[in-house]
């Protein structure tokens, strides 16, 4: 029996033939280490490196690929951004839809005493309450907002271009979780005036595991690495260059991931956001209203969010937690996530804490008929 | 107007600062070339030259500097400074 996959929120699959061309064509060409040697193949790897950074700055936005650095998933970003901006005696601001990437991090310097966090209401659906709620929580020593593009769990949107703007304002540094955005919706660094996103590669970019970015906006302060090592670079000196990317980059790159990064970002801008934005809400409002037409299952979010948010769709069956039901649409070959999705700020604001959900991601490659059969799977579970 | 040097090599700081300067030179229609060449090199270490080919060498500079790309010498041809 073939495998329906409705995981992409996780990592997307399958790939771009693209993609997997880049993969199996990788160590015929592009074995060396790149930005260390002179030689044929180190440039060449180096070029291709760097047509990466391009097509990332060209896809969000920043004049300078210098500013794309790279990092083995979002995860790293977001830590980089929380350890490499905050000092001693700062204040943070969060939303209560944020990740554990970002909030085990940002509760671990709360933890040392490095700083203060506050985690700010959202209003998903009422974005002037939203920002209204994170004007009301700014402190003369908040240092930065780090807000969650898109919710991993329930796919609500974050007004972070407006945001952005009340950063500004109010002069604080705008940092963006981008893992569920990037690829889907634009995020424009420069003229949104974000200083810092993390984004997958794996994800809506359609690049291998493995694979993340961070954004670096032209005004934003230089951030302290987390690791400091060989870049390649002025390598009598003895401390990290603070040139980007290197300032950040230690250590040799994943270059093979890079390249199928690259493959992943040509293939999202060859079909465009717009079109892979539009495709995606189509087959989650499908499957939204298939979904509420199932007695006994309940759908967090309804299709007006949707239509707003990343296609990220969470559900609930009577009489079972999310795991459970997770386990039994793989037993009939759906491949989605169930339990908490490693954000338990979420699940609390939307009572599921306990239960968790079983989610659904959509991705470009699903099609209509496959969300008609996971609503058919999903009724016969109701049934049981 | 002057006559150029036959070749002429800036170092830069980073193979990433070498690709951002040869497009920006690029822009302003100067062909350069990326090479990571030891008679040409940063006593700073591990960097990379743009060599530039009857180009004003003093020029090039300024437009790297202008746009944030490190250039931390030059060298003639036959291994002299430039500045």
């Amino acid at each position: 029996m073939g495998m329906i996959y409705f995981d992409n929120a996780a990592t997307t699959w399958p790939k771009p033939a693209a993609v997997r061309e880049s993969a199996v064509g990788f160590f015929g060409r592009y074995g060396a280490n790149p930005g260390r040697s002179g030689h044929r193949m180190s440039m060449d790897t180096a070029t291709a490196v760097y047509r990466c950074r391009e097509a990332a700055a060209e896809l969000f936005d920043l004049s300078d690929p210098s500013r794309v650095v790279f990092t083995q998933n979002c995860t790293q970003g977001l830590n980089q951004i929380l350890q490499g901006a905050l000092l001693p005696g700062d204040h943070l601001l969060i939303s209560d839809l944020e990740h554990n990437s970002v909030l085990r991090p940002a509760y671990r310097l709360v933890q040392q005493g490095r700083i203060q966090m506050d985690v700010v209401e959202t209003a998903p659906g009422d974005d002037d309450a939203t920002l209204e709620a994170f004007s009301r929580a700014v402190r003369p020593n908040t240092k930065m907002m780090l807000v969650t593009h898109c919710s991993n769990v329930f796919g609500f949107r974050m007004p972070v271009e407006r945001l952005a703007a009340l950063a500004r304002q109010r002069h604080i540094l705008m940092a963006v979780d981008g893992a569920q955005s990037a690829g889907v919706f634009d995020i424009r660094c420069e003229r949104d005036g974000y200083d810092y996103v993390a984004v997958p590669g794996h994800k809506g970019l359609y690049g291998p595991t493995g694979t993340g970015m961070l954004l670096i906006g032209r005004d934003a302060p230089p951030l302290a690495p987390m690791m400091s090592g060989g870049t390649g670079s002025l390598s009598r000196e003895l401390l990290q260059p603070q040139e980007l990317p290197d300032a950040l980059e230690s250590g040799t790159l994943n270059t093979f991931g890079i390249l199928g990064l690259l493959a992943g970002i040509r293939f999202v801008q060859r079909v465009t956001t717009a079109q892979i934005r539009e495709r995606e809400h189509l087959l989650a409002q499908r499957l939204c209203h298939g979904l509420m037409k199932i007695p006994g299952v309940q759908v967090y979010g309804d299709a007006k969010s949707l239509e707003k948010g990343a296609a990220v769709l969470s559900f609930g069956v009577e009489g079972q937690t999310g795991e459970q039901t997770a386990q039994l649409l793989a037993e009939k070959g759906f491949a989605l996530r169930g339990g908490l999705h490693c954000a338990p700020l979420a699940h609390r604001k939307m009572g599921t804490l306990e239960s968790g959900t079983a989610r659904a991601g959509i991705g470009y490659f699903n099609t209509a008929q496959q969300v008609d059969a996971l609503c058919q799977a999903v009724a016969q579970l109701g049934r049981r | 107007m002057p006559k150029q040097p036959e070749v002429s090599y800036l170092q830069i700081s980073s193979i990433t600062h070498a690709y951002r300067g040869q497009q920006i030179l690029q822009r302003h229609g100067i062909f350069a070339q990326i090479q990571r060449d030891s008679r040409y090199a940063s006593p700073r270490g591990c960097g990379y030259q743009l060599r530039l080919r009857r180009q004003d060498p003093v020029y090039a500079r300024q437009l790297l500097l202008a746009e944030g790309v490190r250039v931390l010498g030059g060298k003639d041809g036959d291994g002299n400074d430039l500045f």
